[in-house]
Formats: C-alpha cells, sequence, structure tokens
C-alpha cells in the first residue's frame, strides 16, 4: 500500500477540495468522503474524471462507507467535522467530531493507514497568551456555553486520536488549523467572519461585527494550509506530533473588515453593524485574541507560509464576486 | 418512595449512595460490570427487598434502555478514571458513549439523570476556589492524564446538547476528592487510600513531585448527601454544583495525618519524581467554591478529615485483613 494513496474525509469541504486538487497534481491517488452535508459538490466535480481521484458519498459515522474510502491508502486525513454549534444543534457537533473521528481510527488501523487529525485553533479556547504553542494551556469556558462543545469536541477527537497510537502504534499527527480562508471558502457564516465580510461588501451591505470588533484572530491562506498539510504527509518528522498550521499575519476583526471593504473597492464609506454577544446563544463567550505560533511548523517541517493577507484576500474577494454574480466596485 | 437506578454501583460512590438510598425507603437497581467495582461493596443492599443488581455494561443499550425504563431517576456513576498505566482509549470510550446510552434513556423515558463529574475539568485553572463557571485548564494534548477531564467535559457538553435536542432533564456533579469505606485500595481510589494502606503495612507513603500540592478531601458521608439533595429536586435540573469538603491541605499534610493516625513512631516518608509516569503535568491546588451547592440544595459538608479518616482507616484495616486471610 502506497503512502502516495491518501484518502481525505470532508474531500468536498473547503480545505479537503483544496488538498485533493493539489494531491492529485503532485501525482498521488486520492480518494474522497464527503456526505455533503456542508461539503459542496461544485467543489470537486472538476476533479470528477481525473484516473487518480475516486469519491464515495458517505457519513464519516458509517463504517462501510468510511472502510470503502480508506481501502488500498496508506494514509487518511481526517478533515470531516461539524463546527459552530452556534447555529445548530451542538449534538451534531458533538456526534459527528468525536463519533466520527473514532470511526475514521479504527479504519485507518484496520487499513494499516497512519492517520492524520485536522484540528483547530479553537482547541486554545480562551486561552489568550500572546502567541499560543502546541504546549500552551487549552482553556474551556463552561459547559453550559455550546460555543465550547467545537473545542471539547475537538479535545476530545485528539484525545482519540493519541489514544489509538497508545493502543494500536497508529502513526498519527496532529494539524491544528488557524482561520483558513481564500478561493472556495464557504460564503455564509460558516467559512468564518471574512467571508460573510466579503459578501456584504461586494453586495454594499453592513459588515457584521460581534462585540468591539477588537478582538484579534490569525487567517491563513488556502493554499498555505494545503502546503502545511502536504509537509505534514511526506515529511516523517510530522509522526506523533501536534503542529500549528497558519499563516503569518493576524489582525483584529474590525481592521479585517476595513480592508475588505477596501479591497472589494466599494466607493462609500466602510458600513458596520455592531452586534451584542447578549444575542447570541445564552452564556456566549468571546476571545479576545488568538495568535499562532508556528515556530514548530517552521522548523521541525520546514513550513513557511508564503501569502500576505492584503493580496490574499485580493484574491479571494475576486473569486468571491465572481461566485456570487458581483462584481467589487460596481453596483 | 423513588425507584433509582445507580450505574457503577460496585464502585466506591455507587455502593455507599445505594445504601443510604435504601436506608430512606428507596427501591434500587444497581448496575456494574465489575471491570473496578467490587460486589462485597454490595454485601450491606444485597439480600434487601428493595434491591436487585444486575451485571452488565452501560455500553448495551438494550440493557440500560430495559432497566431505565423502569426508574424514575437514575444515578450514572460509572466511569473510567485518568489513564496511568495504560493507554486512554478505555477511559474514554466507557465514558462517552456509556453517558451517551445513558443519557439516550434517560431522555426517551423522561427519567431524571444526575451525573458524575470531576474537579479534574478545572484542571490547571490557577484560580482557586473554582467555581461552577471557572475556566477548565486544560494540558496539552500530549499528556494522557487529561484524557479523563476532557471525556467528562464530554459528557457535561451531552448534558446541555441532549437537554436541547430531547429534553433531558439532568444535573451534573462534580466532585472533589473523595473517601471512605469502599473506596478503591489503588490510586484509582485516590493518594489517601494508597496512604493508608501503605501506613497500615508499615510502608513508605510516595508523594509526588514534592507534596505541596493541595486538594480537598471530602468524606463519601457528604457526597452522598449531596447526591440525595438532587433527588426529586427541581432546583437541581440543568445545573451543574461542586460538592466537596472546602478544607485545603497539602499532599504531604495528608500524608502526615494518616501516618499519625494509622502509622507507628516516626512517619516514612518519600518524594518520588513525576517522570516514573512518563509525560505528565500536576495540578497545585484544588478547592471548590460550593456556595451553588450550599443556596441551592441547602448542602453543607459535615465529616471533617479529622473524623473521617478514622472511619475509613478502621475499615480498610479490615478490608485488609480479610484479603490477607482469603489469601492464606
Amino acid at each position: 500500500m502506497s503512502e502516495r494513496a491518501v484518502c481525505i474525509t470532508g474531500a468536498a469541504g473547503f480545505l479537503g477540495s483544496s488538498l485533493a486538487a493539489r494531491l492529485l497534481r503532485d501525482g498521488y491517488t486520492v480518494s474522497g468522503l464527503d456526505d455533503f452535508s456542508h461539503g459542496d459538490p461544485s467543489r470537486i466535480e472538476h476533479l470528477a474524471g481525473h484516473k487518480n481521484f475516486r469519491f464515495i458519498e458517505g457519513d464519516v459515522r458509517n463504517e462501510t462507507a468510511v472502510a470503502e474510502a480508506v481501502a488500498g491508502c496508506g494514509q487518511v486525513v481526517h478533515l470531516a467535522e461539524l463546527k459552530i454549534p452556534r447555529y445548530g444543534h451542538a449534538l451534531d457537533t458533538l456526534e459527528v467530531n468525536a463519533v466520527g473521528v473514532e470511526m475514521v481510527l479504527d479504519a485507518a488501523r484496520k487499513a494499516g493507514a497512519a492517520f492524520v487529525l485536522g484540528s483547530t485553533d479553537e482547541v486554545y479556547g480562551k486561552n489568550a497568551d500572546a502567541s499560543l504553542n502546541e504546549e500552551s494551556v487549552l482553556v474551556m469556558g463552561r459547559t453550559d456555553s455550546s460555543r465550547w462543545s467545537l473545542g471539547v469536541s475537538k479535545l476530545m477527537a485528539e484525545q482519540l486520536t493519541l489514544a489509538f497510537r497508545d493502543e494500536y502504534q497508529l502513526p498519527v499527527t496532529i494539524l491544528r488549523y488557524f482561520g483558513l480562508y481564500g478561493p472556495g471558502q464557504a460564503t455564509d457564516w460558516t467559512g468564518g467572519p471574512q467571508a460573510v465580510f466579503v459578501t456584504n461588501a461586494l453586495k454594499n451591505e453592513a459588515l457584521p461585527i460581534h462585540g468591539d470588533g477588537l478582538q484579534i484572530r490569525t487567517f491563513t491562506h488556502i493554499d498555505d494550509a494545503v502546503q502545511g498539510t502536504v509537509l505534514a504527509l511526506e515529511q516523517p518528522y510530522a509522526r506523533d506530533e501536534i503542529v500549528n498550521i497558519a499563516g503569518r499575519d493576524h489582525v483584529n476583526i474590525l481592521n479585517l473588515a476595513y480592508m475588505v471593504w477596501r479591497l472589494s473597492r466599494n466607493p462609500a464609506k466602510p458600513l458596520l453593524e455592531f452586534t451584542p454577544y447578549s444575542d447570541f446563544t445564552p452564556n456566549y463567550e468571546d476571545v479576545s485574541q488568538r495568535i499562532a505560533d508556528i515556530t514548530k511548523a517552521r522548523y521541525l517541517l520546514g513550513f513557511d507560509p508564503r501569502i500576505p493577507l492584503e493580496s490574499g484576500f485580493s484574491a479571494t474577494i475576486e473569486w468571491q464576486a465572481k461566485v456570487l454574480g458581483l462584481s467589487p466596485g460596481g453596483r | 418512595m423513588n425507584r433509582i437506578l445507580i450505574t457503577g454501583a460496585a464502585g466506591f460512590i455507587g455502593s455507599n449512595l445505594a445504601e443510604a438510598l435504601i436506608a430512606e425507603g428507596h427501591s434500587v437497581v444497581g448496575l456494574d460490570n465489575l471491570s473496578q467495582g467490587d460486589l462485597r461493596n454490595l454485601a450491606a443492599c444485597q439480600n434487601h427487598e428493595r434491591f436487585s443488581f444486575h451485571k452488565g455494561d452501560i455500553r448495551d443499550a438494550t440493557l440500560m434502555d430495559e432497566l431505565i425504563s423502569g426508574v424514575d431517576t437514575v444515578y450514572h456513576m460509572a466511569a473510567f478514571k485518568i489513564p496511568r498505566y495504560s493507554s486512554a482509549l478505555d477511559t474514554l470510550r466507557v465514558n462517552t458513549h456509556g453517558t451517551r446510552v445513558v443519557l439516550d434513556a434517560a431522555a426517551r423515558h423522561d427519567v431524571h439523570a444526575i451525573i458524575a463529574s470531576t474537579s479534574d475539568c478545572y484542571g490547571r485553572n490557577p484560580a482557586v476556589p473554582f467555581h461552577e463557571q471557572s475556566d477548565m485548564w486544560m494540558g496539552a494534548s500530549s499528556v494522557k492524564r487529561w484524557a479523563y477531564a476532557v471525556s467528562k467535559m464530554f459528557d457535561e457538553h451531552l448534558c446541555y446538547a441532549l437537554r436541547e435536542h430531547s429534553k433531558l432533564r439532568f444535573t451534573i456533579i462534580r466532585f472533589f476528592g473523595g473517601y471512605g469505606p469502599h473506596q478503591n485500595l489503588t490510586w484509582w481510589g485516590g493518594p489517601q487510600s494508597v496512604f493508608i494502606g501503605a501506613a497500615l503495612r508499615d510502608q513508605e507513603l510516595e508523594l509526588h513531585g514534592d507534596g505541596q500540592q493541595t486538594r480537598s478531601f471530602t468524606f463519601i458521608g457528604d457526597n452522598v448527601n449531596g447526591l440525595m439533595r438532587c433527588l426529586n429536586n427541581d432546583k437541581a435540573l440543568g445545573q451543574a454544583f461542586n460538592l466537596g469538603n472546602t478544607r485545603e491541605i497539602t499532599i504531604e499534610g495528608l500524608a502526615r495525618m494518616i501516618w499519625r493516625m494509622a502509622g507507628v513512631g516516626e512517619p516514612k516518608i518519600k518524594r518520588i519524581s513525576y517522570r516514573t509516569f512518563g509525560k505528565y503535568e500536576d495540578v497545585m491546588r484544588r478547592v471548590p467554591d460550593i456556595s451553588k451547592a450550599r443556596e441551592l440544595l441547602g448542602y453543607e459538608p459535615r465529616t471533617d478529615l479529622e473524623q473521617g479518616l478514622p472511619i475509613t482507616i478502621d475499615w480498610q484495616r479490615r478490608v485488609m485483613a480479610e484479603n490477607a486471610g482469603g489469601n492464606a
């Protein structure tokens, strides 16, 4: 079984589809799994005819579908997950992210494949240290606030991944992605605040800001995230490691909004609409800053994110305008 | 009179709770797979007309549905603790799959689920005492001790998610260091259990690190009392409560106290490095704020270490003698 045959769960997602395209370009064989609950078929349409690509439509909790997707693969990249319990049932988030990962871990074990878990900066939770590295404490807020369901479910996924390594000597890698954006992103809230900002700026509608907008986030261009993932697949040093994958730039949400507005070439002054947290789910808590330390990825894997925020967003806005049938600057 | 299911009934908390509930006139069904529990803990209940025991696993959905359909309250005390000498997989699986099965059945039959959680959820949070809304500081995922706390946080989220999804009625109890008769005699039962065993054998008490980390220790009677105050209590619904004694004591202080009560001569104390556990992180202080339980449940811990430890030592001495007799 070849390490150059890779199964990607969540293959019709933003990262999954981008990774699949890159791996196929690099000569890998790719097997994709997605149930299209959030993934979008249009993201993988252009891959459908590729001789080294096969696709299985199915849920990560479905043992048969998972086994079929993993068959023949030397590595599995598990990216299928549900985010943002704020907008749906927290139960689904807990189930898909924890039960799903166990199903895929078990399939990887049976197939003798190495396992890469796609995790998230959300596991750092409320930790607002000047920068977050892989040994930083993971601070979850009170359990009666459903926003922490995502972080807790991903902590669970990380623990399960490492337990499979200990119990079965399964080779594993955990990648914690920070704030992905770029062409191919979801254009609503599931894509993150920047996706909504772009859509609204193009439509000349106010950009919704949660709280005071001073919360700082690290944003990562999709191409950099894909590059980091490929390094983890190809670099043996990544085995048994937890690694942050993030871009170079962090910015507060207010300034992100200004940048998106300007790059959308909107002639009017930026329109902003502030939403207090009290309008969210009960006991909602935000995080004042989340800044990635990517020293480990840099020195262990040779990861070197290249795309600056402004040029990354220019291209993203062009793409999103085309997808939504809008034009930057025009009306 | 209530009809009550206790999971983990042959364990430390479950068995003491069963005795107390029966004494109050309730009917109790005990469930345990006996992986960690011991039937001897149920000796006082076994032949009672209002008690029945089932050997089974909480992950058996058919069994759980059947048992829960016949009760009005389930105390879910079955759990796997901090993995120390094995992988964390059992801890993660038993605590999350098992709890899911129990909570699903409770929601289906509109049964009040009172579930055991842990002070370990507050983890490395340095701001003591912990109240129920305190942040939960988990150490690095590569340290497997956190698997236990993560599994219990996951269970707590399941409770709230199932309330949203299927109107589950639940109460979460975060225990702080229980001790007393029926405690597990290995490290699983906590440091006091190991210290008492060693002191009675005139062996060294092993302190991890410098022994200056603090804990609060709660006599089992006080834990059981708090659990019983949740029964038929609408104020407990949808709530998480810290239960525990608020007195803070260093592990070394506890070791010396136990030696004075159970040992002979000068205390034998040995410090061992955390390195022997592999990658490990301890928690330096752990004290509960119990004002919420005081206010909503009328809870007040009554048994201090000076009263509770001698009772525990007497019990442990008796069990050790029985075990020695059995082996002879």
